[in-house]
């Protein structure tokens, strides 16, 4: 039993899943550069991987095999991980504490903690994306939920919503001039009411409305007069957001530690080069 | 305006090859004085592209190859202590600022378009921290070529392996700082942190090598040499992944 606990917290258990992992991503690449599966990806994108997981007849039977088979690998880590750490939690409990070791097992620990939250991500809460609405329009969601669009504020020239976001140049769109007014209501109450921008989101606790993009008029020619623009919103809930950007800092800061900590050449290797 | 930026471009690249020159010739003082003129030149044409665009040069390959370039040049000529034996460590500096000034050879050599949110916080930091990144990344690589070549000497090379290291876990920090603004990027723009698409996987693939490098088992000789060996690519390998990401 004692020798199969130390070969799941091996370097050597740890160096094969890496080397698994990255050839699983490698793989992921080229099925995202495939066109086919390149539709798949743009699937998972758009809803929580659970929803996607879970649907039987969305297709793209390979991709879930690659998803389920990259938590299998995640998982195998994790393993290693918790025998890793419990491992060296009890060496330091036996023999003595060391400052950059104890640091490293607890930036350890967070990287543990950062992939559970990766997969909380994926799974917790949920996501609509790509919603498409205008002025007074509105969009029913989870436990009764409801976001409406009291007003859409475009200050520049509308025609420049039919060139693409890469074209679009800070004299012609000025994203942080051009909002829209959400309101947000559960069962008919009104809960929330705030202004979301490109790249500035409205939130609501945990739920996020993010502004994606502004939409061209319904009116021919979308000038100025043709009527004014929609919106593309993201209408999301990830309920362990807060913690994970509050934990991924974490992590790196104790690497920035530990490497101010370990820094110099230890003297032992310092007697060696000597020799 | 343009003419300018390509003047500087064309001196910075011009001093490059010579400081490496002279520095195989063993000509210290010149290469230098001669690889300081290179990085005020490239301070110079990074400047007048700031100018230009309106947003720093971290954006497009030109201006963000051109800023590691600068930056790996800072890191050779004041961090790369004094080695008696050529090739050393900033020899390696500048053989690699060279691949970085060649790859620019390809890219259209003018200011990035003034795109609405490239002045954005958090945009900014992301592509400037990868930059940095590479560029210590690459500088870790040339610490750990020198330490390797030094080896196989016979000479003592602790020192240099160590520092190898040291810049590498600092390419970590910097890397995973990089993903860290990446993620509220991603949040503030899409309403999510991760996207399954070729562009995350390829920055997963990075931290994947990183984590590989930092957990080569044992402790012998084989182990250490495939360690240095990892050390030595990763810069490059850093590069491989942006260079593949700027293509898709």
């Amino acid at each position: 039993m004692k020798k199969f606990s130390e070969q799941l917290s091996s370097l050597h258990y740890t160096t094969w899943t890496l080397i698994v992992l990255f050839l699983w991503f490698c793989w992921g690449i080229v099925l995202a550069s495939c066109e086919n599966y390149y539709n798949g990806f743009r699937l998972m994108n758009s809803t929580l991987i659970r929803h996607w997981l879970l649907t039987p007849d969305n297709g793209f039977f390979l991709l879930k095999c690659w998803f389920v088979g990259l938590c299998i690998l995640v998982a195998l880590l994790g393993v290693n991980l918790v025998f890793c750490s419990w491992n060296k939690i009890l060496k330091f409990i036996r023999i003595r504490f060391n400052g950059p070791k104890l640091l490293m097992l607890l930036v350890h620990v967070i990287f543990g903690l950062v992939a559970l939250g990766h997969f909380g991500g994926f799974m917790l809460g949920y996501k609509h994306d790509n919603v498409r609405l205008r002025e007074g329009q509105s969009f029913s969601f989870q436990n009764d939920h409801e976001v409406k669009v009291a007003k859409i504020h475009f200050a520049d020239d509308p025609v420049i919503l039919k060139k693409s976001r890469r074209d679009l140049t800070r004299d012609e769109f000025h994203y942080r001039s051009n909002f829209a007014e959400f309101v947000m209501s559960r069962e008919g109450r009104e809960i929330n009411r705030g202004r979301a921008y490109v790249l500035k989101p409205m939130r609501a606790g945990d739920i996020q409305v993010t502004l994606k993009r502004f939409t061209p008029s319904r009116a021919r020619g979308s000038g100025k007069k043709g009527g004014k623009p929609g919106v593309v919103v993201v209408v999301s809930k990830n309920p362990v957001l807060g913690v994970f950007l509050f934990i991924y800092p974490l992590m790196i800061i104790g690497m920035a530690i530990y490497l101010v900590m370990t820094w110099k050449l230890p003297n032992k290797n310092k007697a060696n080069q000597m020799k | 305006m343009q003419n300018i930026i390509y003047f500087s471009y064309l001196t910075a690249f011009l001093s490059y090859a010579a400081a490496f020159a002279l520095r195989l010739l063993d000509l210290r003082r010149a290469e230098h004085r001669v690889g300081l003129l290179a990085l005020v030149a490239s301070a110079a044409c990074l400047t007048l592209l700031t100018v230009s665009s309106g947003n720093l040069p971290v954006f497009e390959s030109f201006e963000s190859f051109l800023l590691s370039a600068f930056a790996l040049g800072l890191l050779g000529l004041f961090r790369a202590g004094p080695e008696n034996r050529i090739p050393d460590t900033r020899t390696w500096v500048w053989l690699e600022i060279l691949i970085l000034m060649s790859i620019t050879l390809f890219c259209a050599k003018s200011p990035s378009p003034a795109v609405y949110d490239h002045n954005d916080l958090f945009i900014v930091l992301f592509h400037g921290l990868r930059i940095i990144t590479l560029s210590v990344m690459l500088f870790s690589s040339a610490l750990f070529i020198h330490a390797r070549v030094e080896r196989k000497r016979g000479a003592p090379a602790n020192g240099t392996f160590h520092k190898g290291r040291n810049f590498l876990v600092l390419g970590a920090v910097l890397f995973l700082a990089a993903e860290y603004v990446g993620i509220i990027w991603s949040q503030n723009g899409w309403g999510d942190f991760w996207h399954w698409n070729a562009g995350f996987f390829q920055s997963t693939l990075i931290v994947l090598y990183l984590m590989l490098v930092f957990h080569v088992p044992g402790k012998n000789h084989r182990a250490e040499g495939i360690r240095s060996l990892l050390g030595c690519m990763s810069g490059f390998f850093v590069l491989g992944m942006i260079l593949i990401r700027s293509m898709l």
